[in-house]
């Protein structure tokens, strides 16, 4: 009984150190943001590797998003004569759910693992420690541009998914449906308001903090050798994952202003 | 210039320093010699803040590092410059670009005025023409003198040295023997020095500290110490094997 208490303990305050350090990184980081202008050229580098480098990626998740949403509105819109409302659905799902989240979870998966990775290398074999030692902070040098990148380049890509994704409906709609191009895109955008494409928007920003958060700190706390470079990367995208898709329910919730 | 008084530091529960004290004069080269894993590294980056003591001070210039923010620290460290066991140069930069990094940052100088800064260093290390190589591309030894070259590049006033020779050949190890004195002698810059490799302490030090269970324990100069009384100094300079040194050798180096 006093083991498992003594185990419980240990986790508890393991994970509010952990906590901490997190929120006291994001907060550094932020307050680093001022800086960006002066750290432009990293930024911009960070902002291809995270955005342009991701765009083929997030276009084959969303055109083939788009088409299957479209061919399961479509098969039950058959059903009942509604297939004017395909179109809608697949714009306003993507828009305001698939769109932000799919893109937060293939980011999470190749620019989250990446991040900490590079960071986790660089902590194990000293490189850390020479930032130091040259007078740069890390958080300033490393963190800030990856945080500032992936801010802007997440809803970036998200936009991308938008776009493709409607596409994607469309090819389903015009050649299994037999919709007219001219209806389907008419009837989607009727349905969409500027406020759903934001919606997604916003929420994509904050994947973007939380999966450069994540992934900077996870490598910054990397220890040992290449295993402990890999633990990291495995936690950073574990986490990343997690933490996108339990976010995306509460910034839904807050977004609709706790109405469903 | 740098003085070091009663520093503790454990990693968990591993007493590795026990209460260091040591003064390094200015313009001196200190060599600070010990078994592997004593803790030479640590006590390191103690000195350029790298890491926190559990208790002790460290003062350079009349001020304490341990005291001091981020901002004085890295106020500090401008005049620092520091080689690592590792090299660790940057590894998504070319040569040029890690030796330049400092000049880039802090300094408003041109492009072409950091380029011929840069070139200079590496030629004091013999590695002109590197500029455009990655570190990848580079021998441990060619990663040494690129992060020597790193180290020099702001013009520091204390260098601190992390097995300088370690990993190299004996030819390339005397050349940067060479330019160590060197530096200490011509820019009068102060050195400390960690190494295992009692020829290169011999060749710089002007005075060699053993570091021996957390604490110092002895500081002489390299004749002095070559005839030291001490048995621990005697056998560790001698490289002998009459008894065993008793030390918790640990992994922190």
């Amino acid at each position: 009984m006093t083991s498992l208490l003594e185990s419980l303990g240990s986790f508890s305050l393991d994970l509010f150190q952990r906590i901490g350090e997190l929120w006291l990184l994001f907060v550094r980081t932020v307050g680093y943001c001022r800086q960006a202008l002066a750290n432009r050229r990293l930024i911009l580098l960070q902002m291809v590797e995270i955005g342009v480098n991701t765009v083929p990626l997030v276009a084959i998740m969303a055109l083939f998003t788009g088409m299957v949403i479209a061919v399961q509105t479509g098969y039950q819109a058959v059903r009942f004569h509604l297939e004017g409302m395909v179109g809608p659905i697949v714009g306003l799902s993507m828009t305001r759910e698939l769109g932000p989240v799919m893109t937060g979870v293939i980011v999470a998966g190749r620019v989250g693992a990446a991040i900490a990775a590079q960071v986790g290398t660089m902590k194990v074999t000293e490189q850390i420690d020479a930032l130091e030692t040259l007078a740069t902070d890390p958080v300033e040098y490393l963190v800030m541009p990856r945080f500032v990148a992936a801010v802007i380049m997440l809803p970036v890509l998200t936009v991308c998914a938008d776009i493709v994704g409607i596409a994607g409906g469309l090819v389903i709609a015009v050649t299994q449906l037999d919709r007219d191009p001219r209806l389907f895109m008419t009837g989607t955008f009727r349905a969409m308001e500027v406020s759903d494409v934001l919606s997604g928007l916003v929420k994509s920003a904050f994947f973007g903090m939380i999966v450069a958060i994540i992934g900077c700190y996870q490598g910054l706390t990397a220890t040992g050798g290449a295993e402990g470079v890999g633990k990291s990367t495995t936690r950073a995208v574990v986490l990343s994952l997690m933490l996108i898709l339990v976010s995306d329910f509460f910034l839904t919730v807050l977004i609709l202003g706790g109405k469903p | 210039m740098i003085s070091i008084r009663d520093l503790h530091k454990s990693f968990d529960g591993n007493h590795v320093l026990r209460g260091v004290n040591l003064e390094v004069d200015q313009g001196e080269t200190m060599v600070v010699i010990g078994r592997s894993g004593c803790g030479k590294s640590v006590l390191l980056k103690h000195i350029i803040g790298l890491m926190k003591p559990d208790r002790g001070n460290i003062v350079v210039d009349g001020r304490d590092v341990t005291r001091m923010d981020k901002q004085e620290l890295n106020e500090l460290r401008k005049t620092f410059g520091m080689v690592f066991q590792s090299a660790a140069l940057f590894d998504s930069l070319t040569v040029a670009e890690n030796v330049g990094f400092g000049l880039r940052r802090f300094t408003t100088m041109s492009e072409e005025e950091i380029a011929a800064k840069v070139a200079e260093k590496l030629e004091l290390v013999g590695m002109s023409g590197a500029q455009t190589l990655y570190p990848a591309q580079l021998s441990g030894g060619m990663k040494k003198r690129a992060g020597l070259a790193r180290a020099l590049a702001m013009g520091p006033q204390i260098v601190l040295y992390d097995e300088p020779t370690t990993g190299i050949d004996p030819v390339l190890a005397t050349s940067i023997n060479e330019l160590v004195r060197d530096l200490n002698t011509r820019l009068g810059v102060t050195s400390v020095v960690v190494t295992h490799d009692m020829a290169s302490a011999n060749t710089v030090g002007d005075r060699i500290a053993m570091l021996h269970e957390g604490v110092i324990r002895c500081v002489a100069t390299p004749d002095e110490i070559m005839t030291s009384d001490d048995p621990v100094c005697r056998l560790f300079v001698r490289g002998g094997a009459e008894e065993p040194i008793e030390s918790g050798g640990s992994e922190y180096v």
